[in-house]
């Protein structure tokens, strides 16, 4: 289908929005930045709306946002230092357990912070994007097989840094 | 990967059987493993308030479309003027200053030219290059269909013109790549280059940076030349059926059979066909085989 329509394409920027801008985050972006990035990005998609099918769009808005964040580090000349922020949603937790989740939250960042680049962005789509391999794969036009192995690195990871224990 | 890694892996993506579930608790604990799932669950990426974005980008779009309306107002000038002129000058430009020669890349390997300047081009398959000549000296411009890899060592103006573009370089190596469906790519090596298209787009190269028409300007990786030059293309968001026209320029093939237009995201070498396939094969959810002067592409089951 065309998303050349202004009603069309604006319901495929609220379902896809949250999913791009998160996708910059996790390479380190500041939630401003990430924001402009990705009007940047999805304005370029509408630019070419006549070449990109609805279920191509997300694909090229990864695409088109890693680009540009490799443009505007070599802008700065700066290399993107990578630094995780998660957030803790507040739905109905206790005292106690936002306590445990804050130290849980600062561990877990230090162990994502410290995964190679490939691991560290399929384990964020995978877990705060709640993709699974093969959506993750489309989006970032690699095969399944290359994503599981990413995967598994980050999940090895993970177990090496104690954040999931072995038995 | 073992055994254990294997399941630990399904379980992330939610894929485990009841049997799988009971051999993983062998290894780690269930209650742990759900822990982290809930709370892994429990935290998040901020992002924007997403009725606000919307706002700023229909703004944009909407910017957007009233420069073109106010530009459609006096369209007529547009080309009317121009029109006329070029009427005036069109039998003159043609005689004088157009190509007068032209060099066809007839074979499956990349052609060395040599320019009367000492510019080196690399003249890739099925790829053809034209110029004026006698003129060159005093105005160095050539026109491209296909793609070329360019060493412009002597400073000055030098453009290259191609069905949908103008690039103008000063003394520098860069590659234009015009692919068939008006998708344009252009990576400056050394130097500066810049880049008009027919569509009104223009970007300004410094060394290491490329402009891919879909997508804008990003980074070369890893390159000091074009890896056509060594063997094998990179393709970025390209649909499958431009890349196959693209390799029939590098093998005496023919890709037949179900042509999609999904887009292929990667690097094919251009010397080793049965390479090609594999990655295909990999990577795509299509199958391919070679017969004799053919590759089939068929769905795969």
């Amino acid at each position: 289908m065309s998303i050349c329509k202004e009603d069309i394409f604006k319901k495929l920027f609220e379902r896809c929005l949250p999913n791009v801008q998160r996708f910059i985050r996790s390479k380190g972006l500041g939630i401003e930045a990430s924001a402009d990035m990705a009007q940047d990005a999805f304005l370029r998609l509408w630019n070419n709306c006549k070449k990109v099918t609805e279920d191509k769009a997300l694909s090229f808005l990864f695409t088109v946002s890693n680009n540009l964040i490799i443009d505007s580090a070599r802008r700065t000349k700066t290399k993107q230092k990578y630094l995780t922020e998660l957030v803790v949603s507040h739905e109905n937790i206790d005292p106690e357990y936002q306590l445990q989740m804050t130290d849980f939250k600062s561990k877990l960042e230090a162990t994502i912070d410290s995964m190679s680049k490939g691991s560290r962005e399929v384990f964020m789509m995978s877990r705060f994007n709640d993709m699974t391999y093969k959506e993750i794969a489309e989006a970032l036009s690699l095969s399944v097989k290359a994503v599981e192995k990413r995967m598994s690195l980050a999940l090895k990871h993970l177990v090496d840094n104690e954040i999931i224990k072995r038995k | 990967m073992s055994a254990v890694d294997e399941l630990l892996l399904k379980w992330a993506n939610g894929d485990l059987t009841s049997s799988e579930k009971e051999e993983l608790s062998q290894h780690y604990s269930m209650a742990d493993l759900d822990s982290f799932i809930v709370d892994t669950g429990k935290l998040q990426i901020e992002t924007s308030n997403v009725k606000t974005e919307w706002a700023k980008l229909a703004h944009q779009i909407q910017e957007g479309k009233l420069k073109r309306n106010s530009r459609n107002k006096y369209k007529f000038l547009t080309w009317l003027i121009p029109l006329v002129i070029l009427i005036a000058v069109g039998v003159w430009y043609v005689i004088s200053l157009g190509p007068d020669k032209k060099i066809e890349n007839k074979t499956y390997e990349p052609m060395l030219i040599a320019m009367e300047d000492n510019t080196e081009i690399m003249l890739s398959p099925g790829s053809s290059l034209s110029y004026n000549k006698s003129k060159f000296a005093n105005n160095r411009k050539v026109w491209l269909e296909g793609r070329a890899y360019f060493d412009v060592r002597v400073k000055g103006e030098f453009s290259v013109v191609t069905e949908n573009s103008i690039t103008y370089v000063l003394g520098t190596t860069f590659d234009i790549w015009e692919l068939a469906d008006d998708n344009l790519v252009v990576q400056c090596f050394t130097g500066k280059v810049n880049v008009s298209t027919s569509k009104g787009m223009e970007a300004t190269l410094i060394a290491g940076q490329k402009y891919t028409q879909s997508i804008g300007i990003g980074d070369i990786v890893n390159q000091n030349k074009p890896k056509w030059l060594s063997n094998s293309i990179i393709f970025e968001v390209v649909p499958l059926s431009i890349v196959y026209k693209d390799l029939e320029r590098y093998y005496p093939i023919k890709f037949v059979g179900e042509i999609s237009n999904l887009n292929f995201n990667g690097e094919l070498p251009t010397d080793n066909l049965q390479k090609v396939t594999e990655i295909l094969n990999a990577v795509t959810s299509d199958t391919y085989k070679i017969e004799n002067d053919t590759v089939v592409v068929s769905k795969s089951e």
